[in-house]
């Protein structure tokens, strides 16, 4: 079976590094030019099933500001991101929000949570 | 009424918090003075993720981040005030400041911390010819909308200039459902981080178009098109390669620029290179008691080095107020050489361990940084991404000879 090389770079941290990657029928022989495990788990899945963070803002009631900005616990597979952000743009939540609060509870049934990533008072409480 | 403050710090982002955090260790007296009307400075409306890796040692959005400093400022009861607008600072630290609570004060600091912070390149700066229709926002500006106020400001979008908020504010535009029509870029090279090459624009198909440039807007009431070029090796648009994109909305993210007028009612001396104020290992400037942090100084990649030079600024305020910090003894010039844009500290006492930040003039592969006799062989640099080196005390008095030391890059 054919060997093919793929180069992708690795987006866990600023650095970026360009690693090269072999692979056979799909699985990984080799990964080159990337020294860190986090960066090498992220080679690995990213050949499989890409992943990625997720956040997004949604409507806020009763606040000083229109939206509250959100995030994925972990992170979503790649091709699910448009249709979680869609999924987010019919909820409504009412002030107050506390950082780290579940807003969608497994969302798209991926055993993700969403939740708020700041605080956001009720409006007027001071 | 003068009131009389210990350290001050102008500006509540993630340098004036860390410098003010870091100040009220050592001294009771510290107040931060705000501008908007909430802590943070620019990452609440950063929503999203990558914030804080080498920091917190997490992968936190903006919001996530910044709420740690402000929880932090908060439960060491650091004074401050919002809304509130400083007009000018003297050489001897009388700060004149003016809000709708206490009306115009002066405020006489024994230490001043400068964190105001940069500003985006607008189109006046950029000279781009046309017609002037709405639609045309700085990234900034469009993030601040989008994230912050919850407007859609655009539903077919042309971005000028591939820096890390333009092609995150490509990323949200796509995953919002507008078509970003295409990043264009002056320069042979990305802008911003390459991870963003790939998550922002990769992932969502959205065609970078380097050595190109906008020449001209068109639009009647709103943006209808923008007119994009090819420009040649001096990044001058060729004659003829011209071509129209339909669009609704052109987002400029070309450059950012140290917000230094304050600092120079106070006299501070600027740095022609970065556009901030000539700093020492302390953060210190050329007037004695104020000292520098984050982008103010010059612009960075990272919040998270903005956090730690507020921390350093911080703490050599407090050392100042207290009396522990004199003059050095000697003065040693850091020079920006071969390859290398700028170099932040700009003077060094050559005495005392240091953190050196550089910025690359291009992108090189396999180079060695020469500082003196002392070289660091280097696997890739860009112009984005800052190199910074830590230099131990025994390291800096090794390579200090005289008073000039030049840091060049070189190929091997």
């Amino acid at each position: 079976m054919k060997v093919e090389t793929r180069e992708i770079t690795c987006i866990i941290c600023p650095v970026g590094c360009r690693a090269r990657v072999s692979l056979r029928n799909g699985e990984v022989l080799e990964i080159q030019n990337i020294e860190c495990p986090r960066g090498e788990k992220y080679i690995s899945q990213e050949v499989k099933a890409p992943m990625r963070d997720f956040f997004t803002t949604v409507r806020i009631a009763n606040a000083q500001t229109q939206v509250l900005p959100v995030r994925s616990t972990e992170p979503v597979p790649k091709a699910r991101l448009k249709e979680c952000a869609l999924e987010l743009a019919k909820i409504r939540v009412e002030a107050p929000v506390r950082l780290g609060d579940v807003i969608v509870e497994n969302i798209l049934g991926l055993g993700i949570d969403i939740v708020a990533t700041r605080d956001i008072a009720q409006q007027n409480a001071r | 009424m003068i009131e009389d403050a210990g350290v001050v710090v102008i500006g509540g982002g993630a340098a004036g918090l860390a410098a003010a955090i870091e100040a009220k260790r050592e001294v009771e007296d510290v107040m931060i003075l705000e501008r908007s009307g909430e802590l943070g400075g620019i990452l609440p409306q950063c929503i999203h993720t990558g914030f804080g890796l080498h920091y917190f040692s997490e992968n936190l959005t903006g919001p996530e981040y910044i709420s740690r400093l402000i929880q932090k400022a908060r439960e060491l009861r650091i004074g401050h005030k919002l809304n509130t607008m400083v007009l000018r600072i003297s050489p001897d630290k009388k700060i004149v400041a003016v809000n709708d609570v206490d009306g115009l004060m002066t405020i006489q600091a024994k230490a001043i911390v400068l964190a105001m912070g940069c500003r985006e390149r607008t189109r006046g700066a950029l000279r781009i010819p046309g017609d002037r229709p709405t639609g045309i926002y700085t990234a900034g500006t469009a993030q601040r909308l989008m994230d912050l106020e919850g407007y859609m400001v655009g539903k077919r979008v042309v971005i000028l200039g591939s820096g890390d908020v333009g092609l995150i504010m490509a990323r949200r535009f796509a995953m919002e459902n507008a078509k970003v029509e295409a990043v264009v870029e002056i320069a042979p090279y990305l802008g911003g981080l390459g991870r963003n090459m790939v998550q922002c624009l990769e992932d969502f198909d959205i065609p970078l178009l380097l050595q190109h440039t906008v020449t001209s807007i068109r639009g009647a009431g709103r943006v209808e098109a923008v007119t994009v070029a090819r420009v040649d090796a001096s990044w001058r648009p060729i004659p003829g390669t011209g071509r129209e994109i339909k669009c609704d909305t052109l987002i400029l993210s070309a450059g950012l620029i140290p917000e230094n007028e304050l600092s120079k009612t106070a006299g501070v001396v600027l740095d022609r290179l970065t556009g901030g104020p000539i700093v020492d290992e302390h953060m210190e400037t050329s007037v004695r008691g104020i000292f520098a942090c984050g982008n103010v100084v010059h612009v960075h990649d990272l919040v998270d080095h903005v956090s730690w030079a507020g921390e350093v600024a911080g703490r050599s305020a407090a050392k100042y107020v207290m009396g522990e910090l004199p003059p050095p003894r000697k003065k040693v010039a850091l020079k920006a050489g071969e390859n290398v844009r700028y170099v932040v500290p700009q003077v060094i006492s050559g005495e005392e361990e240091m953190a050196l930040h550089l910025r690359a003039k291009k992108p090189m592969q396999d180079v060695k940084l020469r500082i003196g006799e002392l070289t660091v062989p280097l696997r890739v640099v860009r112009p984005p991404e800052l190199v910074m080196v830590k230099l131990t005390q025994e390291k800096i008095e090794r390579v200090v000879k005289g008073d000039e030391l030049t840091i060049n890059i070189e190929e091997s």
